[in-house]
């Protein structure tokens, strides 16, 4: 099991950041999404035991965060959201000075160093101190410094951040190399649905310091399937009478013969063909919505308390 | 230009064991950032001025004393103008300690404020290290400069005084060597824990600096003023008057000679050698718990 949280609770002060997290994770490319202020980069250094829980439990990588951290953060990357770096030091030697942290020998840390800086797409300007780095260039230094140790599991912390399209675009297909090839598996923090939905298998949604959802992605967009758009033969308001007995959300449309079905958990599609039969409606058109992540996250997250 | 990603791809690496000493990289790299600012240089160049200054009184006794034995001349006044072996070294060691504090405002300042101010205790927290091998690796870092500016020129200095005096005088030397060292240490040791204990309290390298400036000056005011007003143990504060009062004790200094007392003209000594020391011990002790207390209050583990 790559993540795994049991009733995990972190407060700071009287704000509770985490309120009794729980979830089980796995996958190679892993999506944290939530709004601002959800909790992710609490959960975040959770992972790394950088913060300890107030209650629960938790395991990365099959390692306990409150005994195993160290353990754990030899095996993990991560690139921090805020600034996390060395002023004075050049690109090059701060990806290798990552590495000798995590215990590489010098001349292995700035071989590797060279190759991580290479793999997010940074040249010459490897040589330049950080302080002259655009943000861009501060976000590939981060995933280099992540990656330079080869962890199992490599935190991403907002990534994309500052990025421009290009950059962007780049960065989101090494996650996706990554993902697919020998690479660590990756934990994606990020509010944008489009970069999870792009590059991960799996999920984890938060709001307010609870998880909403956490599993595959297509199992949170199975849940959007449960919405039909049909059309009869004729007035439909027998069928949305006999549907609605059966405990399935109606929306009625403009026209008479057009209505918006919701199905409960325990109902198949099939119903809505009993339906019509038992109503005496005919169908002639049927349609399950289409499930955009982004209607997806909305309908998991749901109305902010 | 086109960056373009995944030219080379990514490549595992060898799984093995890669416990190296962690503090090592911490401490080489804090002293590369260090030796690329120019101030760094300068502060160095005043310690190496005065271990050449005394170096050369050294020499110069030390001829004087091969001139001694061959002329019968009268030692007595050869000593009186260039001191004793003792004086140098005593004198040594408070003069370098005043200018290794300057340096090490500039050099050291910015060990761990630096990294707090950019934020970058994530960074290292975020890697296998511990607490323990963060600090020991910024210590190593700051000791780096004292030992280097002050306990290994004492070692010189007696190393030339010895290896060069002739060996009627040389006995005499010999045993000059564990007090000198001793003495240059616990300059050393407190200069380490002031200025790490206040690195780690500030943010901001040269609003460090000159805090550790103002408290040396400042203990030492306090230390110099009140014991003469009436109050001898305010004496104790003073980490100048403590050195001195050790550095004395243990040399077994008499009365400074005129070339001595030129570059160093001595001043009023603490009662107790004994706490003498035991306060520079419990002032560095101060710094290092102000290291230990910001760690426990920024990282977890």
């Amino acid at each position: 099991m790559l993540l795994s949280f049991q009733g995990v609770r972190k407060t700071f002060g009287f704000f509770a950041a985490l309120d009794d997290v729980t979830a089980r994770v796995e996958g190679r490319a892993i999506g944290l999404l939530g709004p601002n202020g959800a909790g992710k980069t609490t959960l975040m250094k959770i992972c790394l035991g950088l913060l300890a829980p107030d209650a629960g439990d938790a395991t990365v990588l099959g390692l306990d965060v409150r005994t195993q951290a160290r353990e754990i953060r030899m095996r993990l990357g991560y690139a921090a959201e805020g600034a996390g770096r060395i002023p004075g030091l050049s690109g090059l030697e701060s990806v290798a000075y990552a590495g000798e942290l995590c215990g590489l020998r010098r001349a292995d840390a700035l071989r590797r160093a060279h190759e991580m800086l290479d793999l997010v797409g940074l040249d010459e300007s490897r040589h330049r101190g950080v302080e002259a780095y655009s943000t861009g260039m501060h976000q590939r230094i981060k995933v280099a410094m992540a990656l330079v140790h080869d962890p199992a599991l490599v935190l991403l912390d907002e990534p994309t951040t500052g990025l421009d399209p290009e950059s962007r675009d780049a960065l989101l297909d090494l996650i996706v190399r990554l993902r697919d090839g020998d690479g660590p598996a990756v934990l994606l923090s990020t509010h944008l649905l489009h970069d999870v939905e792009r590059t991960c298998d799996a999920c984890v949604i938060m709001q307010s310091g609870r998880v909403r959802f956490a599993g595959p992605l297509a199992d949170l967009q199975v849940a959007r399937l449960r919405t039909f758009d049909l059309r009869t033969r004729g007035p439909a308001a027998p069928l949305a009478a006999w549907l609605g007995e059966r405990g399935c959300g109606i929306t009625h449309g403009r026209r008479d013969d057009a209505l918006t079905v919701r199905l409960p958990e325990s109902a198949e599609p099939g119903l809505i063909w009993a339906g019509a039969a038992a109503s005496g409606c005919a169908l002639w058109h049927l349609e399950a919505q289409s499930a955009s992540l982004e209607e997806a996250f909305l309908e998991a997250i749901g109305p902010n308390p | 230009m086109i960056d373009r990603i995944f030219d080379i791809g990514y490549r595992r690496l060898e799984t093995g064991a890669r416990h190296r000493f962690a503090p090592w990289p911490i401490a080489r790299t804090a002293l590369l950032l260090a030796w690329r600012r120019r101030a760094t240089k300068v502060g160095l160049l005043f310690c190496l001025g005065n271990i050449i200054l005394f170096g050369g009184m050294i020499v110069v006794q030390v001829l004087m004393q091969r001139f001694d034995d061959q002329t019968m001349a009268d030692a007595a006044l050869a000593e009186a103008v260039f001191g004793t072996a003792q004086e140098v070294f005593s004198s040594f060691v408070q003069v370098q300690f005043m200018t290794c504090a300057v340096a090490l405002a500039v050099i050291a300042a910015g060990f761990v404020a630096d990294d707090r101010q950019a934020g970058a205790f994530e960074l290292y927290f975020a890697r296998p290290l511990t607490r323990m091998d963060y600090a020991t690796g910024k210590v190593l870092a700051t000791a780096a400069v004292p030992l280097a500016a002050l306990v290994v020129p004492a070692f010189g200095l007696w190393f030339v005084a010895v290896g060069g005096t002739s060996a009627v005088h040389g006995k005499a030397l010999w045993s000059l060597g564990p007090p000198t060292m001793a003495t240059a240490l616990c300059g050393a040791l407190w200069l380490t824990g002031a200025v790490i204990g206040i690195s780690a309290l500030g943010e901001k390298a040269r609003t460090v600096g000159a805090v550790f400036v103002a408290v040396l000056l400042g203990l030492s005011a306090i230390g110099d003023a009140l014991p003469a007003a009436g109050f001898p143990q305010f004496g104790y504060f003073s980490p100048v008057r403590d050195l001195r009062t050790v550095a004395d004790a243990l040399l077994d200094v008499g009365p400074r000679s005129m070339g001595i007392a030129i570059l160093h003209g001595g001043g009023p000594l603490n009662g107790s050698a004994w706490l003498s020391l035991l306060a520079l011990v419990l002032q560095s002790a101060l710094g290092f718990g102000a290291l230990h207390w910001r760690l426990q209050r920024e990282v977890v583990g």
